[in-house]
């Protein structure tokens, strides 16, 4: 496979701080790969969310986030306000130069932007009894700061489209088995060449994090790997992690969870390395039938 | 040297001390440990440190294989297996 010259691609523009603009056929091309993965959800009658991009600091906190994923994530922040003289500092100061925003006293931090679509799910459903299980998704801009962007594969600011189950344990085993095989029946009529390859999520120092540990000695996540690297899906199975963080009980007992991921914008760049920059030669049956 | 039988049940023994979430009479070498969340991911952090105490060496954690610690049995053929 040939590498990508993103200017070819009709309608893509790369803003090199980690973010692409989607417009013409690689809009289309997006549009109808959510459309296969919400039809890939409607199976388990899913339930559609749409989520805000904040989630509060104190949610993440929950899971030890700060301390897992530090170098991932992306606060919003705000000039404080409770002293005037802080904004009228601000004004008379440099306001901007050298390519940055000149920032006197920040308000506190309370929020957090989105990293995984999925999170808005168990926060929502927290404290909750259920009595049947959940079949849930969502599209959510996530945002994971990297040391590094590249056009398509590695953004500060991207898509996630996520299915999750939240029930039984048995139960859910049998949504991730279930899903996998569909998932890969239809990268398969893609032919984009993908294996699945068991994963561990980035931690931070994960010798010295309990939780990569765990994921080392008992793997429960699958990433769909193409062209050897990059992986453009995943799922995983978190067992009761988020039901006891956020206390969700399955009739009385603590549920499971499991989720199955798709990153939108490396999609877009499977199908493209895959089949070329022309959209004419794009798989859109094979996507819009899906 | 300690016997297979003592080591097992000396890790059967910290597995009932620390763990809320099964008996004595529950807990056998074969029981799932990770699976049933018998041990959470703190625990077996700790049951690294046992057992490299039982050992009386430090062990690499990037080699530690998947399933190694499923069971009282698999941490044993894991790490006392070929030396006793």
């Amino acid at each position: 496979m040939s590498e990508i010259k993103f200017t070819e691609i009709p309608g893509y523009k790369w803003i090199p701080n980690g973010q692409s603009n989607l417009s013409g056929s690689i809009l289309e091309l997006f549009k109808s790969l959510d459309a296969m993965f919400l039809k890939i959800a409607s199976a388990a009658q899913a339930r559609e969310f749409y989520f805000p991009p904040f989630i509060q600091a104190a949610e993440l906190n929950k899971l030890d986030y700060f301390k897992s994923f530090p170098h991932l994530i992306t606060f919003p922040v705000a000039l404080d306000q409770n002293d005037a003289k802080n904004l009228e500092k601000f004004t008379e100061g440099p306001r901007f130069g050298d390519g940055k925003v000149h920032l006197t006293e920040i308000d506190k931090v309370c929020d957090c932007l989105t990293p995984a679509a999925c999170y808005h799910f168990y926060i929502h459903f927290q404290n909750q009894d259920l009595q049947e299980p959940l079949h849930l998704t969502t599209r959510a801009n996530c945002f994971r700061r990297e040391l590094y962007y590249k056009p398509l594969q590695r953004q500060w600011s991207f898509n996630m489209r996520e299915i999750v189950c939240i029930g039984p344990q048995d139960h859910v085993r049998g949504f991730v088995k279930k899903y996998r095989d569909i998932v890969t029946e239809k990268l398969a009529k893609l032919d984009l060449g993908i294996s699945w390859e068991v994963a561990t999520d980035p931690f931070f120092n994960p010798e010295s994090n309990p939780k990569f540990i765990m994921q080392q000695l008992d793997p429960v996540k699958h990433e769909m790997i193409f062209n050897k690297d990059l992986s453009i899906g995943s799922t995983n199975f978190h067992k009761d992690y988020f039901g006891e963080s956020f206390n969700i009980k399955y009739q009385g007992e603590t549920a499971t969870s499991a989720c199955i991921a798709f990153g939108l914008e490396r999609w877009l760049f499977a199908i493209i390395t895959r089949y070329g920059t022309n959209p004419a030669h794009w798989p859109m049956k094979e996507i819009q039938n899906g | 040297m300690k016997t297979e039988l003592e080591i097992k049940e000396t890790l059967r023994q910290w597995v009932l001390k620390k763990s809320k979430k099964v008996t004595d009479a529950e807990l056998s070498f074969d029981t799932h440990l990770l699976e049933t969340r018998i041990l959470s991911s703190l625990h077996v952090m700790e049951l690294i440190l046992e057992v490299e105490k039982i050992k009386g060496s430090k062990f690499n954690l990037k080699a530690i294989k998947p399933g190694a610690f499923n069971t009282i049995d698999s941490i044993y053929a894991s790490f006392f297996g070929s030396a006793t």
